[in-house]
């Protein structure tokens, strides 16, 4: 039988190896570890699973001339770093090195299949939320018209935390809140654990709080993942409390901000968001004062103006009787001016009448005119009947007396 | 009716009620200024409160 020593056989293995296999090949597997050492080599641990338990493994690397690139293209485009977890398809030779054994070489990796990946995942989650039935329990709780204590979940040493406290609570209007800050990883898988520990901590004591924020700041492209897992996204979707957030995300949103009754890109517009909140009722409430106080003053106005009325109608009332007693008492004065010169007058003319009548009734009058006058015994004489032969009569004319007896 | 109003929407409530009822010309000219006071009031209650924490304003009850 054929002897061969290891390294002879090891150029056997390599030597068929070669000649069996094509250059290169897209495989798909899971990152299992990754590292990344000072000279820019990646070092992975690839592996594919059947639920928990690993099914198969080999080791890979991408030389640091190939890593620099293929990182950045990667990160460019699914918006996230290589990182352990991660299922990828990648182009590869296999290398059989006589002291480390076989590893893969890769050269290139497809971004889209990760995308395609996650997008498969990330709509398998929201099938399960969906079926469970809580996808939608947050956004049906109602925001108070004023958010005014605020339960924060953000890390401290963010600077988007910074921002947000800055922007917020130096608003023009003065408007004062009550913030209280639970701190949290906000990247990286361990970000779900401490959200959710967060969560917890306000649940106890929710009555305290008008809403929770969860807000990141954005600027590097750091890894969103977390903010698309099952377990963090049923917690925020039962959460009692209205959950706003603004993880800074550029692109897609995450599942969390699906399920959160509101969701902004940045803690910036979640600082917008909470401020015009409030100077939105402030003017609905001044605008109503508004209407309250013109209308108010109409009806004062139309008050005053229905009492003038009555005051001129009364004006009026009083102006025309005292015109009338005015004729009234002219026109007396008038006729007790004029009504004695009539009276007199008519007197005058009354007397002047009577006056002439007498004179007509004189008897020297009479006599000029030829007639007579009887006397009798020195009475004159109207009953001529009583007249006798003999008597002696006078005959007074105008100028004689002539005495004479009947006969 | 003179009692304080314990939350924003209670004093907007009663605000926009009494507007409804000075339109509706239910106010005659002698409740007319006790409205106008009153809707002062609540204004005055929102526009402290939108300007000062819970604490602040805890405070000022106590003392």
């Amino acid at each position: 039988m054929t002897q061969y020593t290891l390294s002879d056989f090891n150029v056997l293995v390599k030597q068929t190896l070669t000649d069996h296999l094509a250059p290169s090949y897209w495989i798909v597997a899971e990152i299992g570890e990754l590292n990344v050492n000072r000279n820019g080599h990646c070092y992975l641990d690839l592996v594919e699973k059947d639920g928990s338990q690993i099914k198969s493994k080999c080791r890979g690397t991408i030389w640091s001339y190939s890593f620099v690139n293929i990182s950045k293209d990667f990160e460019r485009q699914t918006g996230s770093q290589l990182v352990s977890g991660m299922k990828i398809l990648f182009n590869a030779s296999l290398e059989f090195h006589e002291v480390y054994g076989l590893s893969l070489n890769i050269k290139d990796i497809d971004p889209s299949f990760t995308l395609g990946e996650r997008e498969k995942q990330k709509q398998a989650t929201i099938n399960q939320l969906e079926e469970d039935g809580i996808i939608d329990l947050n956004s049906s709780l109602i925001i108070p018209t004023v958010p005014q204590r605020i339960a924060v979940i953000s890390s401290e040493s963010a600077a988007g935390y910074e921002d947000f406290m800055n922007q917020i609570e130096q608003n023009q209007y003065n408007y004062q809140f009550d913030f209280r800050l639970f701190n949290a990883t906000m990247q990286g898988h361990a970000a779900v654990e401490s959200i959710i520990g967060a969560l917890h901590q306000i649940n106890s004591i929710e009555d305290k709080f008008d809403i929770v924020i969860m807000i990141r700041g954005g600027g590097a492209k750091t890894d969103l993942d977390c903010f698309d897992d099952y377990d963090l996204c049923a917690h925020l979707a039962q959460f009692p409390l209205p959950i706003v957030t603004g993880i800074g995300h550029e692109r897609d949103s995450t599942i969390s901000d699906l399920v959160a009754n509101v969701n902004l890109k940045t803690p910036t517009a979640v600082a917008e968001y909470i401020l015009s909140a409030l100077m939105r009722f402030e003017n609905d409430v001044l605008t109503v004062f508004d209407e309250i106080r013109k209308n108010a003053t109409q009806k004062v106005r139309d008050h005053l103006d229905h009492l003038n009325v009555m005051k001129n109608n009364l004006n009026a009332s009083v102006e025309q009787i005292m015109q009338k007693e005015k004729y009234q008492l002219e026109f007396i004065a008038t006729s007790f001016q004029q009504r004695p010169f009539e009276i007199i007058k008519n007197e005058t003319n009354t007397l002047i009448l009577i006056s002439k009548l007498i004179q007509s009734q004189d008897p020297e009058k009479i006599l000029k005119k030829g007639f007579t006058l009887t006397k009798a015994e020195g009475e004159y004489i109207t009953d001529y009947s009583k007249i006798k032969k003999g008597d002696i009569i006078e005959t007074i004319s105008f100028k004689r007396t002539i005495k004479s007896r009947v006969e | 009716m003179a009692a304080k109003p314990k939350t924003y929407d209670e004093a907007f409530s009663e605000l926009k009620s009494l507007a409804e009822k000075l339109e509706s010309d239910e106010i005659s000219i002698d409740e007319l200024s006790k409205v106008v006071d009153r809707s002062k009031v609540l204004v005055k209650y929102c526009q402290e409160r939108l300007r000062s924490t819970e604490a602040s304003l805890n405070a000022e009850d106590n003392n």
